[in-house]
């Protein structure tokens, strides 16, 4: 990675470091802070009757990673729009254009890392943090006792292949996400306040509209399978997994091991499709859109 | 060689002409001032200069570069201050010189906190807790600590009080203006940049209608001073511009020498800056000064 990139990507750590740790660290703090006035449920998780300090060691630590993550996300898409302008909003735009980076690298430096590096980053630290709130929900649920039952070993077996599986479909469903991500942030660049209300009303339009009154699905259809390869990239298909695991008194390692394996090849697969490969291309030219903008900020 | 060589350089917004035909070099050493009302064309220019507007016509060379086809390169080696307040105000001024240090690789950390130890601010200042006097001094220690032959300055005292203004000049000459290295700053302020200059680049509604060093002024320029008596004897010899003087005499700006039997009519003084700008770039409808 150039100095540059590392650079610019440390600017987004100081510009945005606060939120980033208040993102990640205020849950677990509040969990923590409420955990002596709550009740643990007993019992299973999704049905699978597991040792329940097992259980409850693999359920904290992948809520947390998949909760977190999900929270990071939804809060880098809703920063989207501001990010689009964020340094014309604040005049600073004529600094940053004054110094020797590109606009191709600085675009390029706050989606990555807004929409993948923050995410993943606050996902697996929460990944993390997810054995400290285990351990304090083995406290409360059985004490001390409980907390020494729990096998962090196991834990770690059961959860480790789901939290690759799952950080390794973010990578992919950025890449779903993209045509979608560039088009937020053209909307904003270009119509600054009207981008957002501009946009929503093209898409009920184009999706809502069309179809029903001219019988064009065309856009409706290309927004479904896009949202479509989103989110299986994430968890391709959970089913084969579950049917295993009803049919055992406890699911296996290997097994989770084979399902997240086979389960990222199923959305490794599902990349070869025209609707990818043209959401791409539109995401280049959204790229390309916001580089424009950003010389004419100049 | 030139730090800066501009042929026949035309800009223009849609049909609106920005620039039109302006050719000048810089040599090294040299502290340009760039002069013009507002809209005259300079911030055009200057974005031109780094790259971050391209020329219609003509050739720009900067430090031996293309500023469009080589803006990266080029920003590696100019210091450039685009206008006041513009630092990110999210800042403190020891993040942006962790940040200048990694993007511009001739930037010394250093050399930017001994700068800043000539001024009142803290490294652990935020930009948003500076006065804007504070900001371009900031500012202007961060580019200076730039190890660059050329800097250039659109406007950089805009809006400031007359102590900001001081002290911003004080650090320019001090820490950076050493013979070798170039300035080329555009400004409103003539009267104050007036002594620190020694060349000045006049643009007029995109032309550039005066391009001189400050020693060649005083040989073609000639301003003469009379008496209320002389005034249309003056006027007939067709001066660029008529002034009223403190004191209640008039003066009279001539391109060259006036006649003989007008400059025997009145006294010879130098002509300011201020009344040079406004002989070359007035317009006959904006003259309240004209006798």
């Amino acid at each position: 990675m150039s100095s540059r990139f590392q650079t610019l990507m440390l600017r987004e750590w100081m510009q945005h470091k606060r939120g980033w740790l208040v993102t990640l660290l205020a849950p677990p703090l509040l969990f923590l802070a409420l955990l002596p006035f709550g009740t643990v449920p007993e019992g299973e998780i999704n049905g699978m009757a597991m040792d329940k300090s097992l259980a409850i060691g693999v359920a904290a630590v992948i809520f947390s990673m998949t909760s977190m993550f999900l929270l990071a996300m939804t809060s880098a898409l809703f920063q989207l729009p501001g990010l689009a302008r964020r340094d014309v909003q604040d005049r600073s735009i004529e600094f940053w254009l004054s110094l020797p980076a590109s606009h191709t690298e600085s675009i390029a430096t706050t989606v990555l890392t807004h929409l993948l590096v923050v995410p993943l980053s606050i996902g697996l630290l929460s990944y993390v943090l997810g054995y400290v709130m285990a351990a304090a929900a083995a406290l409360k649920f059985g004490g001390v006792t409980a907390l020494a039952a729990i096998p962090w070993g196991a834990v770690a077996g059961f959860s480790l292949p789901v939290v690759l599986r799952l950080s390794f479909g973010v990578l992919l469903a950025m890449l779903w996400a993209a045509p979608l991500v560039m088009i937020v942030m053209n909307a904003s660049a270009w119509l600054k306040r009207w981008g957002i209300p501009a946009l929503a009303g093209t898409t009920v339009v184009l999706c809502g509209i069309l179809p029903k009154l001219y019988g064009i699905d065309l856009f409706r259809v290309l927004l479904k399978e896009q949202l479509h390869g989103l989110t299986h990239a994430v968890v391709n298909s959970g089913a084969g997994f579950k049917e295993h695991a009803h049919e055992l008194p406890m699911p296996e390692v290997a097994q989770v091991t084979a399902w997240a394996w086979s389960d990222a090849l199923q959305a490794m697969q599902a990349l070869a499709s025209p609707n990818l490969v043209g959401g791409l291309a539109l995401a280049a030219l959204g790229f390309y859109g916001l580089i424009l903008r950003r010389r004419r900020g100049a | 060689m030139n730090l800066i060589e501009a042929k026949n350089l035309s800009l223009a917004y849609g049909r609106k002409t920005a620039l039109d035909g302006v050719s000048f070099n810089i040599p090294k050493g040299r502290v340009v001032g760039l002069l013009g009302h507002n809209g005259a064309g300079k911030t055009s220019l200057m974005k031109a200069l780094v790259g971050l507007l391209p020329v219609s016509q003509g050739e720009v060379s900067v430090l031996g570069l293309s500023p469009m086809a080589q803006r990266g390169q080029l920003l590696e080696q100019l210091c450039y201050i685009p206008d006041v307040a513009v630092l990110p105000r999210w800042a403190r001024a020891h993040e942006l010189i962790t940040l200048m240090a990694g993007l511009q690789p001739r930037f010394s950390a250093d050399r930017a906190r001994a700068l800043l130890k000539r001024t009142s601010i803290g490294l652990n200042d935020r930009v948003k807790s500076l006065s804007k006097g504070m900001v371009v001094q900031l500012h202007l220690a961060l580019i200076a600590a730039i190890d660059a032959k050329l800097m250039i300055l659109d406007e950089p005292t805009l809006g400031l009080d007359v102590m900001s203004r001081k002290g911003f000049y004080e650090l320019l000459l001090d820490e950076w203006c050493d013979g070798e290295r170039s300035v080329l700053i555009s400004t409103h302020q003539v009267e104050e940049v007036e002594s620190l200059l020694s060349d000045v680049l006049m643009l007029d509604e995109g032309k550039l209608v005066l391009n001189i060093s400050l020693e060649d002024i005083d040989s073609r320029f000639h301003a003469l001073s009379h008496d209320a008596a002389a005034a249309d004897a003056v006027a007939s010899a067709h001066p660029l511009l008529r002034y009223r003087q403190s004191g209640g005499r008039t003066a009279a700006i001539f391109d060259g020498a006036p006649p003989e039997q007008v400059a025997a009519l009145g006294e010879r003084i130098r002509p300011s800056l201020v009344d040079l700008f406004m002989a070359l770039t007035r317009k006959p409808a904006m003259a309240p000064t004209q006798a």
